[in-house]
């Protein structure tokens, strides 16, 4: 098989979508992440982001913290345990499928 | 619906590794030292070291108390601006490694202010006696104190120039200790100058350049 067609169905599912990848991305580059810092660095829009980001908390991928702030609801966002594992095999998993040329 | 998927078709091992080294590059430019403070700061405090220090070569009063609480009210001003505009950003993500050297300069901050303020408070100005601690060993103090800051905001943000720059001031502490004279305010103006706003320069332009290339 060559680098440039690989067999997408061996990685995991829940992680293999742009946008959830872009998720996983920002959270394992800081500690927790409000809903409206994910949407920035995503680019998804309210709706799609809100998707995508139930899927991974279904997945034990993600956690949330609701909270109020100033009168407002603000939600944050990590990484689960699971979820940094995941992310980890999942990047591991890519670079093996990356064949030096 | 947009189709979100990364598939066969869309991208290959390479570029989704591209992807996600992007996405992490851009997510970690929002904690990336910009410099500023440390122009702020050095550059306040080198120009009242400066007016002190010639001052005290002329032996003529140059409102020294005057410029020492113009500058210090600009500074704190210019921080508590500073620091309300990145707080925006932090409000929407929080970094452990970003506390971390948030920590470490807060703490060497306050250490650094209160034992200046006890140091000097042993002077007595108006006859001129020189204390149990002399004026002079502020200076010794702050570079001290520079140098754990620098040393360990160093290892914290991987950067080992940086990191270096601890005993550079170290070493310019153990000068002011061995040798102290009125000449040690104008080295540590100098200092500050060369290492401390040099320094603030050159991260800001690696801050600039980080988020073009993000």
């Amino acid at each position: 098989m060559s680098a440039g067609s690989f067999d997408y169905r061996e990685l995991d599912e829940v992680i293999h979508s742009r946008i959830r990848l872009a998720i996983m991305a920002v959270l394992i580059s800081v500690d927790e992440a409000e809903f409206t810092f994910l949407r920035e660095k995503t680019g998804a829009t309210d709706g799609n982001l809100s998707i995508h980001l139930r899927k991974l908390e279904e997945a034990g991928y993600i956690g949330v913290t609701k909270q109020f702030v100033a009168k407002k609801p603000v939600s944050s966002y990590r990484l689960t345990k699971k979820g940094k594992k995941a992310f980890s095999d999942y990047v591991e998993r890519l670079g093996s499928m990356v064949k030096p040329t | 619906m947009e189709n979100t998927n990364l598939s066969e078709a869309s991208l290959r091992p390479e570029e989704e590794l591209l992807f996600i080294r992007k996405i992490i590059d851009e997510s970690r430019v929002a904690f990336v030292e910009d410099g500023k403070p440390y122009i702020f700061w050095g550059l306040i405090v080198a120009v009242g070291m400066a007016v002190t220090y010639i001052s005290v070569l002329i032996q003529r009063d140059l409102y020294t108390g005057f410029v020492w609480l113009g500058l210090v009210l600009l500074g704190w001003g210019s921080i508590f601006y500073y620091a309300r505009k990145k707080s925006e950003q932090e409000k929407r993500a929080k970094n452990f490694l970003d506390r971390i050297a948030g920590a470490i300069w807060g703490a060497c901050g306050s250490t650094l202010g209160l034992g200046i303020v006890l140091i000097l408070s042993q002077v007595n100005f108006s006859d001129g006696k020189v204390p149990s601690i002399h004026p002079f060993y502020t200076c010794f103090f702050s570079n001290m104190i520079l140098g754990i800051a620098y040393f360990l905001s160093g290892i914290v943000n991987d950067l080992k120039w940086f990191r270096n720059l601890g005993f550079v001031w170290w070493a310019g502490g153990i000068v002011m200790f061995l040798w102290p004279s009125v000449h040690v305010l104008g080295l540590y103006a100098l200092m500050l100058i060369l290492f401390q706003v040099v320094p603030g320069m050159i991260l800001q332009r690696r801050y600039k350049r980080m988020a073009i290339e993000a």
